[in-house]
């Protein structure tokens, strides 16, 4: 009895809950950035940098959002398969202005650190900055690379 | 669900090509500084990454809209959700339409809307007597 509740059950809550989704996103939708603070929908401040990463097969590529951050604002560490990321920059008040809003500043200082999938070889590492994003690409120890394999006859 | 959409969702583009509709994307709020002086409101918003031809800076009184996309990376290939920055700002009366200038510098973008003459602040010279 149980598990047919189970069957028949679960699949219906989950309907209903992608139901309360599909209603919620589009409230986001209708309400976002109107007119209010970066609150709901906006990205957390604890997330912060919006960080991506992909898998080459050769590499790990990590990409993360940094607008106005240059070079020297930053620092990238690889240890083992921890890669650490901080950064602080400097915001300013054009001069002679007052100002109205203020949501930049929330983010002017950052430390994120994840362990990625694979060991790395971080002396072949290769980090760029352009457009206000970080790509850093750092290429797997041979052991870990994709080997094909052949089916013998 | 569509025609309430069309008719009170102020954060969507006008014109969206067919195509574009069924992809799926990521939308963010961008985080906005504004500050202002004499001449004009300078909003700061960033939105890195974002491709200069995406951008789209609309002021239509009383709403200011900024439109920004990412640009793909090669190794997100076509199908990765395209990352869309969108948020509608309500703005004072007074601004000058004709004159928004829009910077894109770092994935900041900066824009400048001035003031129409008629609501710089007036220099009153007061007369001795």
């Amino acid at each position: 009895m149980l598990t047919r509740w189970n069957n028949l059950g679960v699949p219906d809550i989950d309907r209903s809950m992608s139901m309360v989704d599909e209603l919620r996103s589009e409230m986001e939708r209708i309400f976002e950035g109107f007119e209010r603070d970066a609150g709901q929908g906006a990205l957390r401040v604890d997330m912060w940098p919006r960080v991506n990463l992909y898998d080459t097969g050769s590499a790990l590529v990590v990409r993360a959002d940094l607008p106005g951050f240059v070079d020297k604002d930053l620092a990238i560490s690889v240890e083992q398969s921890a890669l650490t990321l901080t950064g602080q920059r400097e915001l300013e008040v054009p001069e002679g202005y007052a100002v109205h809003r203020q949501e930049r500043g929330a983010t002017t200082s950052f430390s994120r650190m994840f362990t990625l999938p694979c060991r790395v070889d971080a002396d072949k590492a290769e980090a760029k900055l352009s457009h206000g994003v970080l790509e850093l690409t750092l290429p797997k120890v041979p052991e870990e690379q994709p080997r094909q394999i052949t089916i013998q006859a | 669900m569509n025609s309430l959409e069309n008719s009170t969702d102020m954060t969507r583009p006008k014109k969206e090509p067919a195509a574009r509709a069924q992809e799926s994307f990521i939308r963010i709020v961008p985080p906005v500084d504004i500050f202002e002086n004499d001449e004009e409101l300078l909003l700061v918003a960033e939105v890195p990454g974002a491709n200069q031809d995406t951008i789209g800076v609309q002021l239509k009184p009383p709403h200011l809209t900024i439109e920004a996309e990412q640009m793909r990376s090669r190794e997100q290939g076509a199908s990765a959700p395209l990352v869309r920055f969108e948020r509608t700002f309500r703005v004072p009366d007074g601004l000058d339409p004709e004159r928004v200038e829009a910077k894109l510098n770092r994935g900041v973008l900066r824009i400048h809307l001035k003031k129409s003459e008629r609501i710089k602040p007036q220099r009153i010279a007061v007369r001795g007597e």
